[in-house]
């Protein structure tokens, strides 16, 4: 158990995970309150890898349930198990030879044909330790499927009609990630912790690509990060996150570079810009000399 | 029956005075929930309210919900508790103080540690008696205040605050261009006058 805000911070350090204080408290009031914490922030700067890091730091299972537009309750929640409860209808036929239809439907829709997803799950867990359950990309799916979320987030209970309602025996640790496509439902809203993760500071962004690259020399980091921050001032479609430093700096290693120069940037333009705009705008500021 | 909704430990001096920041959050716009004020009551309970660093977070995480109302919250809070936003914005970085190691105070600042210190101690039998005490009042504070120790925060508020009064007392010409409601037969030169110089035709 973690009993304070220095020992989250310390905890997610040690995981690779360089945070900062405010987020280190808001896992912290998180946690002993049992309330869901919902981050938002842009693209790229770490919030899916939050959920991780909880579930490592408290050594506990991580259930993660990828939002995406159509998602509905049979797909989050629980689905029966036709082929079986077919099978089963069939096997109870042959050994009888009667049909008690009352003892049937009473099988068919237990616990036993229930197949599991990911918002079940949490609830139905039988261990000691609370697990995460990681909701990722929110704003992605409908906002009925939001509104079908304040049942589990409040109460953390399900109800199913042919079984009744089961609650959670501990309630799990709830991380949310939005990347604002979308306002989200203030009835969501106000069941959460609210957290919003901005793009780091100069100096923690090396403290992480040193930590999470810790192959790539010293000077060699100071100027990608220095880079990346003079990137984020412009305003490009798609400002390259966390993320995107960190996938260039293993590009760099990759390729065994030492220092950045102009053919190497032309190389792993890639892996910073995702758009073929943004390639464009930096290239014509980058002959101009401005900024670069 | 009322359901016991925080531990008794709570510091109850306290309460009203956060609840008077909630409905100040609520006055400019922010959405506080009566269950995000709750929560963040329960939250105060979990870490050391003398850190002014935690106790912004904690504040912050509880009743903010969107992503706008940060900058809101943040001038409030600072103006509100009276903290240095220098020394928290300093913090919220990835250094952090133990909760053994309080960090150093301006002098000006100490009374208000030691005032919020104390109501961290404060114990069960001194409950019925807060409202007799006299509470600590930004506003009290700002008046006692020589505007030469102004930071440049106040100044710049003060300037905001004189312009806004300036405008509303103002004299006021008219200037409008719309014919009034009032149901009159009475000739309106100067609205007729205008009309013909911003008309396109060019006719007269």
């Amino acid at each position: 158990m973690l009993n304070s805000i220095d020992d989250i911070q310390k905890s997610m350090e040690k995981a690779k995970y360089i945070c900062d204080r405010s987020l280190a408290t808001s896992v912290y009031i998180s946690q002993v309150l049992g309330k869901p914490l919902l981050l938002e922030g842009e693209a790229g700067v770490g919030k899916t890898e939050v959920g991780k890091v909880i579930a490592e730091i408290f050594q506990t299972k991580l259930i993660r349930l990828q939002c995406y537009e159509g998602l509905d309750s049979a797909h989050a929640l629980y689905e029966w198990n036709y082929p079986k409860q077919i099978l089963e209808i069939l096997l109870s036929q042959t050994k009888k030879g009667k049909n008690d239809n009352l003892n049937i439907e009473k099988t068919i829709f237990s616990e036993k044909f229930l197949l599991q997803r990911p918002l079940l799950e949490p609830i139905q867990a039988q261990s000691e330790v609370p697990v995460v359950l990681l909701i990722d990309e929110i704003d992605r799916s409908d906002e009925e499927f939001e509104a079908f979320l304040l049942e589990v987030l409040s109460d953390f209970q399900i109800t199913i009609p042919e079984i009744g309602t089961i609650k959670a025996k501990k309630r799990p640790y709830v991380t949310i990630t939005s990347n604002r496509t979308r306002e989200l439902h203030d009835a969501l809203k106000r069941r959460c912790l609210y957290h919003w993760i901005d793009y780091p500071s100069f100096e923690k962004e090396l403290r992480i690509v040193l930590t999470k690259v810790p192959e790539l020399e010293n000077k060699l980091t100071q100027q990608i990060c220095d880079l990346m921050q003079r990137i984020r001032e412009i305003d490009f479609l798609k400002k390259p996150g966390i993320a995107e430093t960190l996938d260039w700096a293993e590009a760099l290693v990759a390729l065994n570079k030492d220092y950045i120069d102009k053919d190497t940037l032309e190389e792993t333009l890639g892996c910073i810009f995702k758009y073929r705009e943004d390639i464009e705008k930096f290239r014509e500021l980058y002959r101009e000399g401005i900024c670069f | 029956m009322s359901k016991v909704l925080f531990s008794s430990q709570f510091p109850s001096k306290f309460l009203p005075r956060l609840l008077d920041f909630c409905r100040k959050l609520k006055e400019e716009g922010v959405k506080v929930t009566l269950h995000q004020e709750i929560d963040a009551c329960r939250s105060l309970q979990y870490i050391n309210i003398s850190n002014h660093n935690d106790f912004y977070c904690t504040l912050k995480t509880n009743l903010l919900s969107r992503r706008e109302d940060i900058q809101i919250f943040d001038e409030i809070f600072f103006h509100y508790w009276d903290f240095s936003k220098k020394e928290i914005m300093e913090k919220r970085g990835t250094d952090y103080t133990t909760e053994d190691e309080p960090a150093e105070y301006p002098d000006e600042k100490e009374h208000l540690y030691l005032e919020i210190a104390d109501y961290a101690q404060d114990d069960l039998k001194e409950e019925k008696e807060f409202l007799e005490i006299p509470a600590y009042s930004p506003a009290e504070r700002l008046l006692e205040k020589d505007f030469s120790t102004f930071e440049d925060e106040y100044l710049e508020a003060i300037k905001k605050a004189i312009s806004l009064i300036a405008q509303k007392i103002k004299i006021k010409k008219s200037l409008r261009k719309k014919a009034s409601y009032k149901k009159t037969h009475l000739f309106d030169l100067r609205r007729t006058m205008r009309k013909k110089l911003s008309s396109k035709r060019g006719d007269y």
